[in-house]
């Protein structure tokens, strides 16, 4: 009852209720598989024939996708309950789907630029192009995406696979390529999916198997 | 004196226009959350709402009585599903409800 007697904030209502649907660890899993699809996808390349190389990450997604979408209709559903969220949130969704569309697009202008003049650099040190695009491209437009959907861990997920590129062009000092990125790759994406499984267990733990419904 | 009691009374008399149906604190929550999302079902407001079942499904009858929660049963599978979510009566009446809460606890202070 003490919730009751607290005074009534409808903002923090309404981001209660939709952080609650991100207590699961099922996205941060998501972006963990990801993640290691791209790694496998670099390393890969440069060991499996075509057009298997190209594929791999691609199947690795969608496998990621599907158990994403599995683990939300019969873990999170189940436990916490279906929730549609109104206009505000609908925009906050629009909004990040902007953003990273827009990114997704300077990115492929940036792969065919690139693709065309494949002698084309970055006046700064490779290491250090790595940790530029990192930052800009992904770690900056996952933190607009985290900023608009309200979603705090996924700084922290920006962050580390920002940093995955230049992390791989560090290790690629002791180890051979391609597997300074799988190394690289791997360690983030292990890292993002050890944290969303501890969230997933905390998830379990909160909101055990409902009983059947009393109305 | 009779004067002065006329306007303690005016002072007040917004409380009494205060709706108490969704004054009552369990009551005001579970408005309150449905306020904010488009629908929910039965088990993601008792989550939110820390509401025993019975508890939760007493008072969700009281606001259907009133028409401020349509109630849709289903089935998915072989498990029942609730889905609710706030009438147009019922944004409207929470809607007022605040103006009306502010209005009185506005004018109330410590001095």
């Amino acid at each position: 009852m003490e919730k009751i007697t607290n005074s009534i904030d409808l903002k923090e209502i309404e981001k209660k209720t939709w952080r609650s649907t991100l207590e699961d660890g099922l996205l941060d899993m998501y972006f963990g598989m990801l993640v290691l699809s791209i790694g496998l996808g670099i390393t890969l390349g440069d060991l499996l024939p075509e057009p298997f190389d190209s594929l791999l990450p691609i199947i690795l997604m969608i496998i990621g996708l599907i158990l994403f979408l599995l683990g939300k209709k019969f873990i999170t559903q189940p436990r916490l309950g279906i929730v549609k969220f109104g206009f505000r949130q609908k925009t906050r969704k629009l909004k990040t789907v902007l953003v990273l569309s827009i990114n997704s697009i300077i990115l492929l202008i940036l792969f065919i630029i690139r693709l065309v003049n494949p002698d084309l650099r970055l006046i700064f040190p490779v290491y250090i192009e790595g940790l530029i695009i990192g930052l800009l491209f992904i770690t900056f437009p996952l933190c607009f995406a985290a900023y608009f959907l309200q979603y705090t861990r996924l700084y922290f997920i920006a962050l580390l696979v920002g940093l995955s590129f230049f992390l791989s062009d560090l290790l690629s000092i002791i180890l051979p390529e391609p597997f300074d990125a799988l190394m690289a790759f791997g360690i983030v994406s292990v890292i993002i999916i050890i944290e969303g499984f501890i969230f997933l267990i905390k998830f379990l733990r909160k909101y055990p198997l409902s009983k059947e419904e009393m109305t | 004196m009779a004067k002065k009691k006329i306007e303690s009374d005016d002072f007040i008399q917004p409380l009494g226009d205060i709706d108490k149906i969704i004054h009552e604190p369990a009551r005001l929550m579970i408005m309150s959350y449905l306020y904010v999302v488009e629908s929910a079902d039965f088990i993601f407001l008792r989550n939110q709402t820390g509401l025993t079942d019975g508890n939760l499904s007493s008072h969700l009858s009281k606001l259907e009585s009133a028409g401020y929660v349509d109630i849709e049963k289903r089935f998915k599978g072989k498990k029942p599903q609730t889905l609710l979510k706030l009438s147009r009566e019922g944004r409207e009446a929470f809607e007022l409800y605040r103006k009306k809460m502010e209005q009185v606890l506005g004018g109330l202070s410590q001095k």
